[in-house]
């Protein structure tokens, strides 16, 4: 009769399972400075630390997936209509469904904390290669190529306050005991702002307890989240909050959250002549990264494939693609571009897509035009110029879009401009490299390494690259001015910009430098912190 | 390589866990949380009822009436569950409507109506639950259902869904998983694919005691009492629940040992009864089974079966009712609650030879006999060795 069902069975909403070894950070890829014996690549996929630092969990699989291509020019000019958009996300399908599917490095570790590398659909061939982890290492490919490869924990690359993002999105679970029930109150219906709002006590810093939303970050002893107070949880004010001289006030403090943390980390510096056999004509290597986690039936044993496969839309994806290996495992999390994640898929499971988050454009639109009214009367508080059509609004709004039709026309700009790059320094051949618009770079998610630039964002992904600055940046109009320059991807990171505006603190919202200096040569992240690294 | 014990490394991290939790300062209601949650888990791995009611206790004091804490609410649920009082499950879903609302709640209330015998309601439950939060532990729920409902295809295929979902990081709940497949499995009488599913449980999360007591039923079921036995009595060493214990004590009467039975028998009764003094319900069903079928007292089988129909009625305590009447001489009575048991969706062999009998002693030959032939269709082994769960 089934009477005392284990119900510890069927109760997973307080889960503890740590499967956060599947939690990818991020994604660095760029043209390694070294060129001796040719132009090399050098991509680097850096996930949670656990266990810990430099011990690898072994049940997951890691993928790095790379797609040279030729460079490609927008074909549509300036045209800034939806249809221009549909036909981009059309030609994408094309390319990534179709028979030139990606290459791919594929990295496991066995309980030996061994790596293996498995290297799939390279014009050399198929290869496997082992090699210890937490050690810079060679892996001679069969067609003679010299691949530097390190597996193991190094500091967490991310410069970043992650605080502050999150007090911009109005992100509660960072703030306050969000119950697990409640999935809705994550992110609360709070107009996303990049300024204090008047009255937001839910959000808003509180001076008397400085360390709060801070927990677990270094440096910050009292951090803390509160229980969530009853609701309701939405904002009625009219303006941003000004101090006792008139100043807004940043949501972000420009701490770095991630300062002495760690990371685990694959490290790639590969020859393009590996990658492609046309060099000289595939310009850009596209690459993204996967985690998968073993399933438990395969854990036990091989069992035979079940029909599952063929019932859902991301399987039907799946299916054309999935070796057997594959279907062993279980699909957690893409990454790509910064952001791409918490800022444009809402952080949702179903939309771990990838390269094919074509699927999601309509998505990525709506929530562009959503963020755009959270950020763009932010940005136009402080006297600068964006890119997104607020109707002048004098303060941030919550809004969002059950249709395509009626967010792209707040968003065409944002999505088209093209964002200018500081100096000529990205491009040291001055060759005539087109600027990077935000859907090319959001849609694929891809990180796309331009091998003729310095890989520095959006033309692939430098270490040193302050990247959230950057991506706040993409809601500025790209055709205004500040101190008689065009604005352009940096201006977010000038300390003249915030000396002027009126704004406390008078500081880049996010750190301009790494806690650790990056090394000179490969695996180029610095070192673990030791505190934090098995002895 | 699978560690051998999963379940004392498990039980040994939350212990663990609990210490860290408990001497660290509190710190708001998370803290709090995670310590009685941690304490649930303990509780709910050993098959602990006292722990479990001493974690009972700190819900109470925890949940605030005038703002119901929605994840506390739904622990308290689970365990309301977990001890068959249903109206407290209802009475949480009613008073905390941040948790009947969201998609866990409303798998409880599924639940709820599965209890009830609303077969119909309980499925549609689930499939907008699954729509919402596919999860392998609602696609267990389904299959459930179908297994009950002795559609066995549609009941394998939400199986395999449910295991399609486990990671590598779940082995606990895939080798409860297993469990259930073996008992369908069991229930149609196919031992040896039992035998695999306990066998791969038993790989997918050593040591468990709700796995070897599955398979040492099943070991009985094929014959092999001695082993079964020893395992029961491992089981019983660190598990001492009198379902256990009246089920060593009904092997060992299998077995042709009555003295040693009556031995086990007296300790599970002294414990049902203890139970139920204390107010307890989750063993009446137990009560009017022992009753029914260790004592053949049908009188003390009927106080007991109707405390449990009184509780929730569904086929099983309907089916239950009627073997209780029957076992009180009251065949002709029986039938018609039986009758209602057999109009459900419910479809399970031991029931089905239950009616045959009631049937036969009523007078109802003919579908004393067709019952009969039904039960043997479902399960050809259902007159063998089996355990009341």
């Amino acid at each position: 009769m089934a009477d005392h069902n284990d119900p510890n069975a069927v109760n997973t909403i307080f889960s503890d399972i740590d499967v956060s070894a599947a939690d990818l950070y991020d994604l660095f890829g760029f043209p390694s400075d070294d060129r001796d014996g040719g132009e090399k690549v050098v991509i680097a996929l850096t996930f949670a630390a656990v266990p810990v630092a430099g011990t690898l969990d072994t049940d997951m699989l890691y993928r790095v997936q790379i797609s040279p291509s030729p460079r490609a020019v927008w074909p549509h000019g300036d045209d800034q209509s939806l249809d221009t958009l549909l036909n981009y996300f059309d030609a994408l399908k094309e390319r990534y469904l179709g028979p030139s599917s990606a290459a791919e490095i594929r990295v496991t570790v066995d309980e030996a904390q061994r790596a293996m590398l498995r290297f799939f659909g390279f014009p050399g061939g198929d290869f496997t290669a082992t090699v210890d982890t937490n050690q810079v290492l060679t892996i001679n490919t069969p067609d003679g190529h010299a691949i530097k490869t390190y597996v193991g924990g190094r500091d967490d690359a991310f410069f970043n306050d992650l605080t502050g993002f999150f007090r911009s999105i109005n992100y509660a679970p960072q703030f306050y005991h969000v119950p697990h029930t409640r999935p809705d109150l994550r992110e609360l219906p709070i107009p996303k702002t990049l300024l204090e709002l008047e009255g937001n006590d839910l959000f808003n810093a509180d001076p008397a307890d400085p360390d709060w939303g801070y927990l677990n970050v270094h440096g910050r002893p009292n951090g803390s989240k509160r229980d969530l107070p009853p609701g309701p949880y939405t904002w009625n004010g009219n303006r941003f909050r000004k101090d006792e001289n008139g100043d807004y006030r940043l949501v972000y403090s420009g701490y770095d959250c991630q300062a002495g943390k760690n990371v685990n980390a694959i490290v790639l510096e590969i020859p393009l002549t590996f990658l492609t056999r046309e060099p000289e004509k595939d310009r850009i290597v596209n690459t993204w990264g996967e985690s998968w986690v073993r399933k438990a039936a395969p854990k036990v044993e091989t069992i035979p494939d079940h029909p599952f496969w063929l019932e859902s839309p991301r399987t039907i994806l799946d299916s054309f693609r999935l070796d057997d290996e594959l279907k062993q495992y279980k699909l957690v999390d893409t990454d790509g571009q910064p952001f791409a994640d918490a800022g444009f898929s809402e952080r949702e499971d179903s939309r771990q897509l990838g390269a094919n988050n074509f699927w999601l454009a309509p998505t990525f639109i709506k929530r562009t035009a959503h963020l755009g009214w959270g950020f763009g009367p932010s940005i136009s508080a402080l006297g600068l110029a964006t890119c997104f059509d607020h109707d002048n609004s004098p303060v941030s709004v919550h809004k969002t879009y059950d249709h395509v039709l009626a967010a792209f026309p707040r968003s065409k700009k944002l999505l088209f401009q093209k964002l200018r790059m500081p100096d000529d320094s990205w491009n040291p051949k001055g060759l005539d490299i087109p600027l990077r618009r935000p859907v090319e770079i959001f849609i694929p998610n891809v990180c796309a390494i331009d091998m003729d630039t310095t890989g520095t964002w959006p033309f692939g992904r430098r270490l040193e690259d302050q990247v959230a600055n950057r991506f706040l940046a993409m809601f500025l109009d790209m055709d205004a001015e500040f101190n008689g320059r065009k604005y352009h991807l940096e201006l977010l990171s000038d300390p003249a910009l915030w000396q002027a505006a009126p704004v406390q603190p008078k500081t880049s919202p996010n750190p301009l430098h790494n806690d650790r200096e990056f090394l000179t040569e490969f695996p180029y992240l610095a070192p673990p912190w030791s505190e934090a690294y098995p002895k | 390589m699978i560690a051998r014990n999963d379940y004392a490394a498990e039980l040994a991290r939350l212990a663990s866990d609990i210490d860290e939790l408990g001497a660290a300062p509190a710190a708001g209601c998370g803290h709090a949380h995670r310590l009685v949650y941690k304490h649930y888990q303990q509780a709910s791995l050993r098959g602990d009822y006292a722990a479990l009611a001493a974690v009972d206790e700190t819900l109470r004091a925890l949940i605030a009436p005038e703002r119901p804490d929605p994840d506390l609410c739904y622990l308290k649920a689970n365990l309301d569950f977990k001890l068959h009082r249903l109206d407290a499950v209802q009475r949480t879903l009613d008073g905390c409507a941040e948790l009947r609302d969201s998609a866990p709640g409303r798998a409880l209330l599924a639940d709820l109506a599965l209890q009830r015998g609303q077969y119909d309601q309980a499925e549609q439950g689930y499939q907008d639950v699954l729509q919402q939060d596919p999860s392998w532990d609602n696609f267990a729920r389904l299959a459930h259902l179908a297994f009950k409902c002795g559609d066995d295809a549609t009941a394998e295929r939400h199986f395999d869904h449910a295991e399609d979902e486990l990671t590598a990081k779940e082995m606990r709940h895939y080798a409860w998983l297993q469990l259930q497949r073996g008992l369908l499995d069991l229930s149609r009488g196919r031992l040896a694919a039992a035998r695999e599913h306990y066998e791969r449980a038993e790989r997918a999360y050593g040591g468990y005691w709700l796995v070897a007591e599955h398979r040492a039923e099943l070991l009985a079921a094929c014959g092999e009492c001695e082993a079964a036995l020893a395992i029961y009595e491992q089981v019983l060493a660190e598990v001492p629940r009198p379902e256990l214990l009246q089920a060593t004590g009904e092997l060992c009467a299998h077995m042709g040992r009555d003295r040693e039975a009556e031995g086990w028998f007296r300790r599970a009764l002294e414990a049902y009864l203890a139970s139920a003094a204390r107010g307890e319900v989750h063993y009446l069903h137990h009560l009017a089974d022992f009753f029914a079928d260790v004592r053949e007292d049908g009188t003390q089988a009927l106080h007991w079966a109707g405390a449990d129909l009184a509780l929730r009625e569904n086929p099983a305590t309907l089916a239950a009712w009627a073997w209780a009447l029957y076992r009180a001489g009251r065949a002709r009575e029986a039938l018609a609650p039986m009758q209602r048991a057999m109009a459900s969706r419910e479809v399970d062999a031991h029931t089905l030879r239950r009616a045959a009998a009631i049937h036969h002693a009523a007078g109802a030959v003919a579908e004393g006999e067709r019952f009969a032939r039904l039960a043997t269709a479902l399960n050809p082994h259902a007159h063998g060795f089996h355990v009341h769960r």
